[in-house]
């Protein structure tokens, strides 16, 4: 990018004083020490490819997108492997279920991850769209429901709760991760 | 679940949904609350995943479909997927794919050196460092520029948009000489040899900008045929758009040959049709399962037709 090398240069700079909180960041998220290294050299990878353009806050967004390259690995890991992925199938006999099998499990994830928006008060679940599918801030939320930040903040914070105990309770009441081998 | 465990997942939740707007200190702070007991980390995970299923769910609260579309034209032979409740999208959410890339500068298409393909039969979901969410039909060509993710280039196929909205750095998409510009929105494209076809779920998008400059809102479809360069506006179910990613496909008066090529994009069949049956019209709602021994009988069994292999070939033929 030949236009980009002060700002990526800038990046980088931002990326090296950050460097050991984020690789807490990739640790504390994939629960292992090497998976988090390797997620680390890949976003330093990325950086060529992410901005050019000065960003506000350079350092949260490397955050963000450490959180999200975090997340795709998680997902990615637990379909490689359901030992890790109680993501995917909690259910004990997780390990010996087919591929076809698995996916069952993951589309009734997501039945159960819509039926329960479709039982969320009317304000919840515009609340949860207008978040999460049109990537609106809360200040906007706040302002097209016409309640305060704050409100939204909790509404928000609600809606994932419930979606979390509705998945959990689908799942027979084991707690929907299986970190734990790892730790 | 415990009240403690209630506790450790309204803090989960709530550091998820302050994610977009924290500083590099709250970042920290966030880091420690992981690292402070293994329930936060796996109560965080949980959320983080079913955020992405967030993102595959199909809300009930649709925007209305609006006043329908003065369209002078009857002649709309495209098919439009309706959603199903069967969601096969979860696959979607199961290969994410993180595209980095926060670059706003413009973009021809000739900067357009990165290429993602898929087979026939194959889906894949690419998320833009933006937020944008691209689902990918099978037999599908995008292009862009690894520094700009808000312009891509479809050679062929079919994609499912859902546009993060920015005012400043509009969400551009070049199907061949045609462009179409994002207004904030939820939106599908489909592109068969020289024909076009746009459907908008949510918001609106505009068609050729700097040209006739047609914008499409929620409930609104838009045609233009390669051959005569026609353009043909009708209204669909805005609910509807995308929802080949669920295994539903519903046509109007769609050709068999269209049919076929919609079955051959989204699960691979080797689907061909006898020369006299190809143009026969078709309307209805095919459910899917994506095996072809199931499949492609049903779907003769709807249109009327016979059906055969020819070796790892099928064929549907006049009864």
């Amino acid at each position: 990018m030949a236009d980009g090398s002060t700002a990526d240069g800038g990046l980088r700079a931002v990326f090296l004083v950050q460097r050991a909180m984020l690789l807490r960041l990739f640790v504390a998220r994939l629960g292992s020490r090497e998976e988090a290294e390797d997620a680390l050299h890949d976003l330093w990878l990325r950086l060529d490819q992410l901005g050019a353009t000065p960003i506000a806050q350079p350092a949260a967004f490397l955050y963000r997108v450490a959180s999200n390259l975090a997340t795709d690995r998680r997902i990615a890991g637990a379909r490689r492997d359901a030992r890790d992925g109680a993501w995917l199938a909690s259910q004990p006999a997780a390990d010996d279920m087919p591929d076809p099998e698995r996916a069952l499990v993951a589309r009734d994830a997501l039945r159960v991850v819509e039926q329960a928006i479709d039982a969320m008060p009317e304000r919840m679940g515009r609340a949860l769209r207008l978040f999460r599918i049109e990537g609106r801030s809360q200040r906007a939320i706040a302002d097209e429901l016409g309640i305060s930040v704050s409100g939204v903040e909790k509404l928000l914070q609600r809606a994932y709760r419930i979606l979390h105990t509705r998945v959990a309770e689908v799942n027979g009441a084991v707690p929907a991760l299986g970190m734990e081998q790892e730790r | 679940m415990s009240a403690a465990m209630a506790a450790i997942v309204d803090q989960a939740a709530l550091w998820h949904v302050r994610q977009a707007d924290m500083s590099a200190d709250e970042w920290e702070q966030f880091v420690v609350w992981l690292e402070a007991d293994a329930e936060h980390a796996r109560a965080y995970d949980a959320i983080a995943f079913q955020d992405t299923l967030i993102a595959e769910a199909r809300f009930p609260d649709a925007p209305a479909t609006p006043v329908a579309a003065n369209d002078d034209e009857r002649v709309f032979r495209r098919r439009w997927p309706l959603a199903g409740t069967a969601g096969a999208a979860i696959a979607a959410a199961l290969a994410l794919w993180l595209v980095p890339g926060v670059l706003f500068k413009p973009s021809t298409q000739a900067g357009m050196s990165e290429v993602i393909a898929t087979r026939d039969g194959e889906r894949r979901d690419i998320r833009m460092a933006d937020g944008t969410q691209i689902a990918m039909n099978g037999g599908t060509v995008l292009r862009f520029d690894p520094a700009d993710p808000r312009t891509i280039a479809m050679d062929r196929g079919e994609v499912a948009l859902h546009v993060v909205h920015d005012s400043t750095h509009p969400f551009t998409l070049h199907a061949g000489d045609q462009v179409i510009r994002d207004m904030g929105t939820t939106f599908d494209v489909t592109r068969e040899g020289g024909d076009l076809a746009v459907a908008v779920g949510e918001g609106s998008v505009m068609f050729e900008p700097d040209g006739a400059a047609v914008t499409l809102r929620a409930g609104e479809a838009l045609t233009r045929d390669g051959a005569t360069g026609r353009i043909a506006r009708s209204t669909i179910a805005a609910d509807s758009v995308g929802g080949w990613r669920q295994g539903v496909l519903s046509f109007d008066a769609a050709s068999v040959a269209e049919v076929a090529a919609s079955l051959r994009r989204l699960h691979g069949f080797r689907l061909r049709v006898a020369s006299g049956l190809s143009t026969r019209p078709f309307t209805g709602i095919i459910h899917l399962t994506g095996e072809a021994d199931r499949d492609i009988p049903h779907l003769a069994d709807l249109i009327g037709a016979t059906w055969r292999r020819d070796g790892a070939d099928w064929v549907l033929a006049e009864r």
